[in-house]
């Protein structure tokens, strides 16, 4: 009965959102009757949505396979936990847990949006219900996850063996805030479109949810990475997947929105621009879906190959965003703009950091739409890979990269360039003096991998650089400099972090693209192979049988180029319910590197293939994303809220006291 | 259908809840129909003023802590000050907010509206009743009852082939399909599914038995050799399996192999302890057999018991004993096809139940009584050495 009741709190919720969403549209502007409606309508569609996945949940658990989904999807003899993440391992569920983020989020806004003006409030929760409203009866009309099945099966089909994995606990819930959390941003930007008034509160009210959004969505990138480097078997981090590009997209441009909002909150300036970048987020990550749900693409991600589906969510698709942009193009013009600055300030140099971002953004829509397109119009099958990507990616983020600090030491208004390169003069020569030791310590050559590392270490060196120049490290008495240091904003901290984060993946990525190492050999017992001084011994073979899978399991003993002993096991599993094969890889990690072991096919003198990486430094690029949502996530603990401190040039070079700059 | 209650007290609570947001405003706001005064907008002014005085707060605090010095405050100050005068004027030109007299009525139907839509909906979409599912536990027991059951057992049985034919590759459908074949008297199809079974799951001693006793059933003389094979295989997987073990004795006690019959009967008898419900029939076989057949048994009709020797699973055998049981019932009550008396009549020789076949036998020669409409089951009779009418 709990999945009946399930079923009928999803549907109420869709009404709810419907009635939301026309009450906030029809009564906007008539004050705090239908705002409360709205609100409350709101926070009551986010508890039917949690009470039907709650209800989801607990059929998935006890097994009860008179849910076609969790037959479809789960097994009785699952580990419990995978039991609950089977509830999102498929097409339905994940529309659902889709659906309860974007009903928390706005439920969110509901709650802890008790200080917005009436009628923002009431525009904003309009668009979310509206957007509520779309999804949920979609969910409902074409991937209802409650429909029963009669006569009840016995056993259920048991989930694909790759999603077995406490990746899909983290990665998919990660992911969907980030995505969801954009559409806040979104009703922002259309209520502010509609009802014509933003301004610098807007901005502030909005920084958060974007803030928000891309924190979420840097650790569900960097997690689904991880996932896949060590679930998949290949050894690869990343691989310019269409659906990896779908969630990098709606990143890049989240992260340009960050920047332009932080204009836009501390100089009024840049509204038309980051109203757009609010709804070309949205879209991205719309975009995202559809890639993902159509059943265009054929990936691990790829959920759904329904026709019907795919032609619904275009047609969302172009509704939502055709609707949001043609708003725009009819409403932007009246928007008034903000504060002037010349070209040399912090607001030039976010703008510069904008558009690498949405030409990076192009690029990599380019790259990953052009061969759908063409299959779509002509027939015609081409592939852009990898060589693609690194080259127009990389030509237009390594200017970026270079460019990341000289921002934060830029004034607001009016910068100068000249105090900026003088006060990263320091910065730049540690950055050579690091570069030189290394080259000259690992007696190599200077090549573009060399390069690489000099732009990683750079932007780290000058991310450190900015709070030591604030603090006044060498001008004021070390006590006084380390209370200034103490004393700055967490928003500081969290750009040095944010930014540091950035420059220790740039040197992850590098460092594996250029110095890793791979060997594909086949093993018998107690044979020995050698890699990047490693030295790998096959010393044991078992079968081992748990609940759902049987594995082969086999144990090598790793001697490290110091002489450290280890072991490590890699599987090739059976999940029996499926019949369906999948390969465990071992590794082992040395400091910042990993060995990857991962375990082929027995052939038949009894010898295993066997393939090697070793990759140095990689766990760098996803500690970077750890310090990036580090940083997001103390700036979204300042509650402290600032003002640009307009700065004429002459005083800024005038001044020694104890001026601090404006973030 | 308790559920309807549930679902009328979750749109009640929801519907009240909307109507109380709405309610409870209205009582601290301006009556409907009113004019809403000029602080109504005011409230809008003062919630986005409050960003601008918390941001002159942060000035305040950073002057006083010396993070900004005098001249870069009052900086700040200034054009907070400019944002706010402009904001004001904003606000001002802006369209006052005012509430329709309607706004009230408009806020209690939507809020009717959401609750018939929700309802509506789900009575399209969803499964209120939900005890209309046939679930497993269900079928055994109509399988139990099947005499009961009639028709309503075949439309379950039904709408599992229904299933199979979705996804044939459920093994556990099949395990479900099968022994409810047998029971239904469909040992063909039981035969495919033990097949299917045998194909899809790992291989054990039970589904090559099963697969072997299905065959058996369905009486198909070419049939033979594999299920003499599929029992060999099944003791050879499990040397202490039983059910193959006895089969494959009583097939060499029929076929007069009799040192094959006692080297089986001998080895099956040294796996039971004396309780088990075939040790009489097993210990009669194997007298028979050290006889040299003086009292010749015809295919898996051990020497006649009270104790019918098949399966060694119990809950198997109970099943086969009812299906038989309600069949005996609906053929000598209502009559029936001379294809189901030659079921019947064969399902009681492999019960090893001599006198009942015999029995069933002699009522279908009162029901066909020309002699070439029964050709097979006259051939059944013979070979189980029932009396027949002579020729």
């Amino acid at each position: 009965m709990s999945i009946e009741l399930g079923h009928f709190a999803l549907v109420l919720a869709a009404a709810l959102a419907l009635a939301q969403s026309s009450v906030g549209f029809m009564f906007w502007r008539t004050g705090g009757r239908a705002a409360s409606f709205v609100r409350q309508a709101a926070i009551l569609q986010f508890v039917l949505v949690f009470a039907s996945f709650i209800a989801l949940i607990q059929a998935f658990v006890l097994s009860d396979f008179s849910l076609k989904l969790a037959y479809g999807y789960s097994h009785s003899l699952q580990p419990l936990i995978y039991k609950i993440t089977s509830v999102w391992g498929n097409h339905e569920g994940s529309m659902l847990l889709w659906v309860l983020i974007l009903t928390g989020f706005g439920a969110a806004v509901a709650w802890f949006g008790k200080k917005l003006p009436h009628d923002l409030m009431a525009l904003v929760l309009a668009v979310q219900g509206a957007l509520g409203a779309a999804f949920i009866m979609f969910t409902i009309f074409t991937s209802n996850p409650f429909l029963r099945s009669n006569p009840v099966p016995l056993e259920g089909r048991d989930l694909n063996p790759i999603l077995q994995d406490i990746g899909l606990a983290i990665h998919p819930p990660l992911l969907y805030v980030g995505y969801v959390g954009l559409s806040i941003c979104f009703s922002f930007a259309i209520a502010a479109l509609i009802s014509g008034r933003i301004d610098a509160a807007w901005a502030r009210w909005v920084r958060p949810w974007a803030l928000a959004s891309w924190t979420f969505l840097s650790l569900g990138i960097a997690m689904g990475s991880y996932w896949a480097y060590y679930e998949l078997g290949w050894g690869g981090w990343w691989f310019w997947d269409p659906v990896e590009n779908a969630s990098l997209m709606p990143w890049l441009a989240a992260t340009a929105l960050l920047h332009s909002a932080l204009v836009m909150e501390k100089r009024n300036a840049l509204k038309v621009w980051t109203i757009f970048l609010a709804i070309l987020s949205f879209s991205l990550s719309l975009l995202g879906m559809f890639l993902v749900r159509s059943g265009i693409l054929t990936s691990v991600h790829s959920f759904a190959a329904d026709p019907t589906r795919g032609m619904v969510i275009l047609a969302m698709l172009t509704v939502v965003i055709g609707a949001a942009f043609a708003l725009y193009a009819w409403r932007a013009s009246s928007l008034r703009s903000g504060g002037l600055f010349a070209p040399i300030s912090r607001e030039g140099a976010l703008i510069v950091n904008n558009l690498f971002l949405a030409t990076a953004v192009v690029a990599v829509m380019v790259g990953t739409l052009y061969p759908l397109l063409l299959q779509a119009i002509n027939g015609t099958l081409i592939s852009v890979g990898a060589p693609f990507f690194d080259l127009t990616f990389g030509i237009l983020v390594t200017p970026l990269l270079l460019l990341i600090p000289f921002g934060p030491f830029l004034a607001w208004k009016r910068g100068d360039m000249i105090g900026v390169i003088q006060r990263l003069a320091g910065a730049a020569g540690l950055t050579l003096l690091l570069m030189i030791v290394f080259t000259i310590v690992s007696g190599g050559e200077i090549s573009l991998a060399t390069l690489g590392l000099l732009i990683g270490i750079w932007i780290i060196v000058g991310a450190i650089a900015e709070p030591i120049d604030r603090a006044k490290f060498g001008k004021f008495d070390f006590a006084q400099s380390w209370r200034r240091l103490k004393g700055l904003p967490k928003i500081t901290w969290s750009t040095t972090l944010a930014h540091v984060g950035v420059g220790i993946s740039v040197i992850g990525v590098v460092s594996v693209t250029a110095w890793e190492t791979e060997r594909v050999d086949s093993m018998m017992m107690n044979q020995t192979i050698e890699l990047a001084g490693y030295t790998v011994t096959m010393v044991d073979e078992s079968r081992r049988q748990e609940d759902n899978f049987i594995a082969d399991k086999v144990t090598f003993k790793v001697i490290s180029p110091l002489g450290w002993e280890d072991t490590v096991a890699s599987e090739k599993r059976v999940y029996t319910a499926s019949n369906q094969p999948s390969t465990e890889a071992g590794i082992l990690t040395y400091g910042l590197s990993q060995l990857y072991v991962s375990l082929g096919d027995a052939d038949e003198t009894g010898a295993r293939v066997v393939r090697l990486w070793h990759k140095p430094y990689i766990t760098l690029i996803w500690y970077g994303f750890v310090f990036m949502a580090a940083g997001g996530f103390l700036s979204l603990s300042d509650r402290r809220l600032r003002v640009g401190v307009p700065k004429s040039a002459r005083n800024a070079r005038k001044k020694t006291t104890t001026s601090v700059p404006a973030e | 259908m308790m559920i309807w209650p549930l679902i009328i007290l979750i749109s009640g609570i929801t519907f009240a809840a909307l109507i109380f947001s709405a309610r409870r405003n209205s009582s601290q706001e301006p009556g409907e129909g009113t004019e809403p005064p000029e602080d109504f907008v005011d409230d809008d002014i003062q919630k986005t003023e409050e960003h601008f005085k918390l941001q002159l707060a942060g000035i305040e605090a950073d002057l006083k802590v010396g993070k900004l010095n005098e001249i870069d405050a009052e900086n700040a100050k200034a054009e907070l000050a400019r944002e706010l005068l402009h904001h004001r004027a904003l606000l001002k030109n802006a369209v006052k907010a005012v509430e329709k007299p309607w706004t009230g009525i408009a806020l209690v139907g939507a809020s009717v509206l959401t609750i018939g839509v929700a309802i509506g909906f789900y009575l399209i979409l969803g499964t209120p009743d939900d005890t209309v599912l046939v679930r497993v536990g269900d079928m055994q027991a109509q399988a139990q009852a099947q005499v009961e059951m009639g028709e309503e057992f075949e439309a379950a049985l039904a709408k599992v082939e229904t299933q199979m034919r979705i996804d044939p590759e459920d093994v556990q459908g099949w395990q479900v399909l099968a022994p409810a074949y047998i029971r239904a008297g469909r040992f063909d199809d039981a035969v495919n599914a033990y097949r299917k079974i045998v194909e899809l799951a790992p291989l054990t001693a039970d589904t090559q038995t099963d697969l072997a006793e299905a065959l058996l059933m369905s009486g198909q003389e070419e049939d033979l050799n594999e299920v003499m094979s599929l029992l060999g295989a099944a003791v050879n997987m499990d040397p202490t399996h039983a059910r193959s073990r006895f089969y494959l004795a009583a097939e060499a006690t029929r076929s007069a192999d009799w040192d094959t019959a006692i080297k089986h009967w001998e080895e099956l008898l040294a796996l039971g302890d004396g309780t088990e419900p075939w040790y009489d029939t097993a210990q009669s076989g194997l007298a028979i057999a050290r006889a040299r057949g003086e009292t010749p048994q015809p295919l898996t009709t051990p020497p006649v018991t009270s104790q019918p020797p098949v399966l060694a699973d119990p809950e198997q055998a109970d099943l086969i004993r009812s299906m038989v049981a309600g069949l005996d019932e609906r053929l000598n009550s209502e009559g029936g096809t001379v294809e189901e008396w030659t079921r019947l009549v064969r399902s009681y020789i492999v019960m090893g139940d001599i006198e009942a076949a015999q029995k069933n036998y002699d009522s279908a020669l009162v029901a066909y009584p020309a002699k070439e409409a029964r050709q097979e089951l006259d051939a059944v009779a013979r070979e189980a050495g029932l009396k027949i009418p002579a020729e």
